[in-house]
């Protein structure tokens, strides 16, 4: 019997090519989509669950807030460490990381400069699951200048020389004993590092200052702890600690820090959740967004509903052509579910030959996608359950829900009348199937219009008025690998004509070096708040391209401007300047409280320095040496010989350093990556989403139609041009489209709103995206309808008045 | 072996009730070979329908071997059908995706009878038919004589007690519809029970029984 439904089941499929081709092709890409973004969501979902005790290590995350100004940082106090290990008894274990940024590692005449190296307390081990192949975890990184290497970064620098116990000078300063080799951690952990040196090298790492947050501190909780518990203590440990140090700073209370929209507070991250939903200040690494995760399993869910409607109408409206065959095999003694179980059987081959070929389809696109979403995922479906599972899923639930519905249609069809009808109109399932149609239409039109939206945005961040001019600028990185050597490299490249300005500074108006600390005005202590503190030269303002709105900016001429500053508007909103050249700033030299007054001699225009999420935030710019890195503002088509330039100069000024640029405007791009990310994901699914669902208009026309042949003929006998037959034959779908659009604009418009928010800068909803989504899928979902139409109207009437 | 008490068939649409057949009663023994005649519309489907048990009458008894047809569950139906009714129709309606050898066997598969016995009855009777030589041909290949014999190798391969042939010559020239008629005549001589459907009076005399339907009443 089986081989019998089979049988037919394969016979049918082959009998209407252009139908099994469209219900295949749209369950095969459907469930590539869905099994792609799957993958991703699955690796998404997984980050840092493969510590064993990922369950109760926690990361302790600060909130602060001066004056209004709030800090949300990832790293807290070097003393909290120790400080939570002694007095609170949940806490089993702990750990801190200390992340400096770049630097440059040396071994015989071979360096590197490398971004994934952290300073480290020798009890990562006990707290993160990180395999030690060579040394101890027990020694490896207690002592000073000690420094473990993953296996990779090994090899580039001992090749097959054993590591252990070798030197490695770090920024040409200490030398750090090799002690160990780890295993390369894995992509699914919200840090990555290919190097780790003992964090007992830094004096800071030992230092008992609670105002300064440089460390990222992970505990780990007894196994019957409860996270709130050791919440709840943390307003007190920071009362006995921070309280000393704010009152001294402030001048106040601790307690009465709160009144001038001040706060301190700590709290307590799971690890598992770092990845997807910390966004703070100092993080190990870019995280991503649950946000992210849930957007592309709805994609998936969606694509595949698609294409589940598909088959559910192409097999319902098929339903006609089976008729006969029905009702013959209940004359000759089928009952209904034997009926029902063919079609269900057919259904069930068609999903099973879409999910071979969507195997196939995945395998060919993973890398595509990979490049897409920026992961390096891969399948396998043996060890995969989740996947295993996922088509499994795919397999009954599509099949039973696309077949179902057509099974038990046409199974119930009442022998007598259909064998006897000479006419025999499709399962009257109109209302079911145009719904479901509509439900396609208004996905695919939600999905184009954030589609839409995101380009704006992007476009609009693109095009902002920044307050800076981020083109033609080159960045010279580590620019103190020069030494003495830097001004040296300045001048000599300000010999070449290609080159109009350049400017020493670590600090960029992109993610680069930070300084925040707290200033106040001169007498009002008061009014203490954190800001940004920039070292910058005298060439800096211009080489930026920014804007000196009052006072003047730095300059030679005026002899020492150490104790001047330029703030920019923000900052002096702030403090409430009315005429802020000459107003004095006092700011900490360092920990000892030592504080110096500098007084205003410039306001610049506020520019962003930050992402445009964000709004500009006070800051101040000192007249100071900082040789992070050397910024080149050149004329625009000397790029390439810039660039070539520098290498010269580099290798003369700092022979055997790593030379290394960039590009301010990239870096400036690289802020929103994410973004651009889900946009070109978007843009990708949303492509095949609308594709789908014209597939499955496609056929829906072919079906009617077919099904109106004779009505056609007639007409056209009677006189009817071929216009008013295509009319005829598409003004349906089009009322179709036109409700589906009514019910997704809004949709669209309350999630595309809800994103924007998160910019602080943004455009607004332009009603010329929804009106210009609509047409795009009225003229997509024209194209696909007429072509039947315009077949079927151009027909012969007397080949179709004949087969009746 | 059919009994049919007051059977009475109309369609209701809005107010008006369509009779399609009125107060039929029709008394069918075993052996018998009956031809219904009648104009385009008297009813002649449907009685032919109701007595194989693929539509229900409206109002009525009907008694198949002193069973109640008309109380009788879909399933039962079915069962019953399938076990003691073959169809043949002028449309032939053969399956057109599975082939003479598969059309014939399908029947059986609902009969749940094995493989080997499945084989050897169907080619016992593509054998009886002279159409070995077509057992792998689709229903389009063969023309509409030799579909018809087909159908009605199908409709006989359950070894059914009642053959219900709606106008089985309706869509052949005569040699063929000859040739068919004669074949009925021959299974009702080996015993089966036969009621045609038939506008031909010169089908009509194959049989030993002639029942004329008009506007739903029998006029005999």
């Amino acid at each position: 019997m089986f081989s019998n439904y089979l049988k037919i089941a394969l016979r049918n499929l082959l009998k209407h090519k252009v139908f099994s081709l469209v219900n295949i092709l749209g369950l095969s890409v459907g469930i590539t989509c869905t099994v792609l973004l799957s993958l991703y969501v699955q690796h998404e979902l997984s980050y840092d669950h493969y510590h064993p005790k990922a369950d109760r290590i926690y990361r302790v995350a600060a909130s602060y807030a001066l004056m209004g100004q709030a800090y949300e940082l990832a790293v807290t106090p070097a003393p909290l460490a120790n400080a939570l290990l002694t007095e609170f008894s949940e806490v089993e274990e702990v750990a801190r990381f200390r992340k400096r940024g770049a630097e440059v590692f040396r071994y015989m005449n071979q360096s590197f400069k490398e971004d994934e190296s952290i300073y480290a307390d020798a009890s990562i081990f006990n707290v993160f699951k990180i395999d030690l192949i060579k040394g101890n975890t027990e020694t490896a990184l207690q002592s000073p200048n000690t420094i473990i290497l993953n296996e990779k970064t090994a090899r580039k620098y001992f090749g097959d020389e054993n590591p252990i116990g070798k030197a490695i000078v770090v920024d040409n300063g200490d030398n750090f004993k090799v002690t160990g080799i780890f295993k390369e951690i894995p992509n699914n952990t919200h840090f990555q590092f290919d190097l780790i040196l003992s964090i007992t090298s830094l004096d800071e790492s030992m230092e008992p200052y609670w105002f300064s947050n440089n460390f990222n501190t992970y505990i780990v909780l007894n196994k019957h702890a409860n996270p709130k518990t050791v919440e709840a203590k943390f307003p007190a440990l920071l009362e006995k600690y921070l309280g000393p140090e704010v009152e001294q700073l402030l001048g106040k209370p601790f307690s009465e820090m709160t009144d001038d929209e001040g706060h301190a507070r700590f709290y307590l991250q799971p690890v598992t959740d770092i990845h997807l939903t910390s966004d703070l200040m100092s993080e190990l690494g870019q995280n991503s967004d649950i946000k992210y995760v849930y957007i592309f399993s709805a994609i998936a869910l969606f694509i595949l509903i698609i294409a589940g409607i598909n088959y559910m109408n192409i097999s319902t409206a098929q339903s006609a052509s089976r008729a006969k065959e029905v009702g013959v095999r209940k004359v000759l003694g089928s009952n209904k579910n034997q009926l029902i179980r063919q079609f269900l059987t057919e259904s069930f081959l068609t999903v099973l030959i879409s999910i071979i070929i969507s195997v196939l389809l995945t395998e060919l696109s993973m890398s595509h996608f990979n490049d897409l979403t920026n992961k390096v995922l891969s399948l396998n479906y043996f060890s995969n359950y989740f996947i295993a599972g996922l088509l499994f899923g795919i397999f009954t639930f599509v099949g039973i829900f696309s077949g179902v519905y057509p099974a038990f249609v046409i199974s119930s069809f009442n022998p007598a009348s259909v064998l006897s009808r000479k006419i025999i109109k499709g399962a009257k399932s109109g209302l079911l199937r145009n719904g479901l149609v509509i439900l396609q239409f208004a996905t695919s039109i939600i999905m184009i219009i954030a589609t839409l939206v995101v380009l704006n945005q992007l476009n609009f961040i693109q095009n902002k008025k920044l307050g800076f001019n981020k083109d033609h600028v080159i960045i010279l990185n580590e620019a103190y690998l020069l030494g003495d050597q830097v001004k040296s490299m300045k001048n000599s490249m300000l010999g070449y004509s290609a080159v109009e300005s350049a400017s020493i500074s670590g600090f960029l108006p992109v993610p680069s070096n930070g300084n925040t600390s707290a200033v106040f005005p001169y007498g009002k202590k008061e009014k203490t708040v954190a800001v940004q503190q920039w070292q910058v030269d005298n060439d800096y303002i211009k080489t930026m391209g920014m804007e000196i709105v009052e006072g003047r900016d730095f300059s030679k001429e005026f002899g020492n401007e150490n104790e001047n500053i330029i703030i920019n508007e923000a900052m002096v909103k702030q403090f409430g300047f009315k005429n802020p050249i000459g107003e004095r700033i006092v700011h900490y030299t360092s920990h000892n409280n030592d504080s110096k007054a500098n007084t205003v001699i410039g306001v610049v225009k506020d520019f962003h320095f930050e992402s445009l999420r964000n709004n500009i935030a006070p800051l101040i710019m000192f007249f100071e040496n900082n040789d992070g890195s050397i910024a080149f503002k050149v004329k625009s088509e000397s790029l390439t010989e810039v660039i070539d330039l520098m290498k010269m100069n580099w290798k003369k000024f700092a022979p055997n350093q790593p030379f290394n640029y960039s590009f301010l405007d990239l870096r400036f791009d690289a802020m929103y990556r994410s973004e651009q990310r889900i946009s070109r994901v978007f843009a990708v699914f949303s492509g095949l989403a609308i594709f789908l669902g014209c597939l499955g208009l496609f056929s829906l026309s072919a079906f009617s139609a077919e099904r109106k042949t004779k009505e056609i003929g007639i007409r056209k006998v009677l006189g009817s041009s071929v216009l008013k037959i295509v009319y005829m034959l598409s003004k349906e779908f089009f009322a179709m489209i036109f409700i589906s659009f009514l019910i997704a604009a809004p949709i669209a418009y309350y999630f595309m709103n809800k994103w924007l928010m998160d910019f602080a800068y943004r455009i607004s909803l332009d009603i010329w995206v929804f009106i210009g989504t609509g047409l795009i899928t009225y003229f997509i979902a024209m194209i696909a309808v007429s072509y039947n139409a315009v077949r079927a109207a151009f027909s012969n009437p007397v080949d179709s008045l004949r087969n009746e | 072996m059919i009994q049919l008490k007051n059977i009475t068939k109309y369609y209701k649409n809005k107010f008006i009730k369509t009779f399609v057949l009125r107060n039929i009663n029709l008394e069918v023994k075993e052996g018998e070979f009956i031809s219904v005649m009648g104009p385009s519309g008297s009813g002649k489907s449907t009685l032919l329908n109701i007595i194989g048990m693929l539509d229900a009458p409206s109002e009525g008894e009907y008694n198949f071997y002193d069973e109640s047809v008309h109380k009788m569950k879909e399933k039962q139906l079915t069962e019953l059908h399938k076990s003691h009714i073959g169809f043949v129709f002028q449309q032939y309606h053969l399956i057109d995706e599975l082939t003479v050898f598969e059309n014939l066997e399908t029947p059986l598969l609902y009969q749940k009878v094995k493989t080997k016995e499945r084989k050897a009855r169907v080619a016992e009777i593509l054998d009886q038919f002279n159409i070995v030589t077509k057992k792998n041909l689709f229903p389009s290949q063969l023309s509409g004589g030799q579909q018809q014999l087909v159908a009605v190798a199908r409709a006989i391969i359950t070894q059914p007690k009642l053959i219900l042939a709606d106008e089985p010559t309706g869509n052949l020239h005569s040699e063929q519809g000859k040739e068919i008629m004669e074949l009925l005549k021959k299974l009702n001589k080996d015993g089966t029970t036969i009621i045609q459907v038939t506008h031909s009076e010169e089908n009509a005399k194959y049989g030993n029984r002639i029942i004329r339907l008009m506007d739903g009443w029998i006029e005999e």
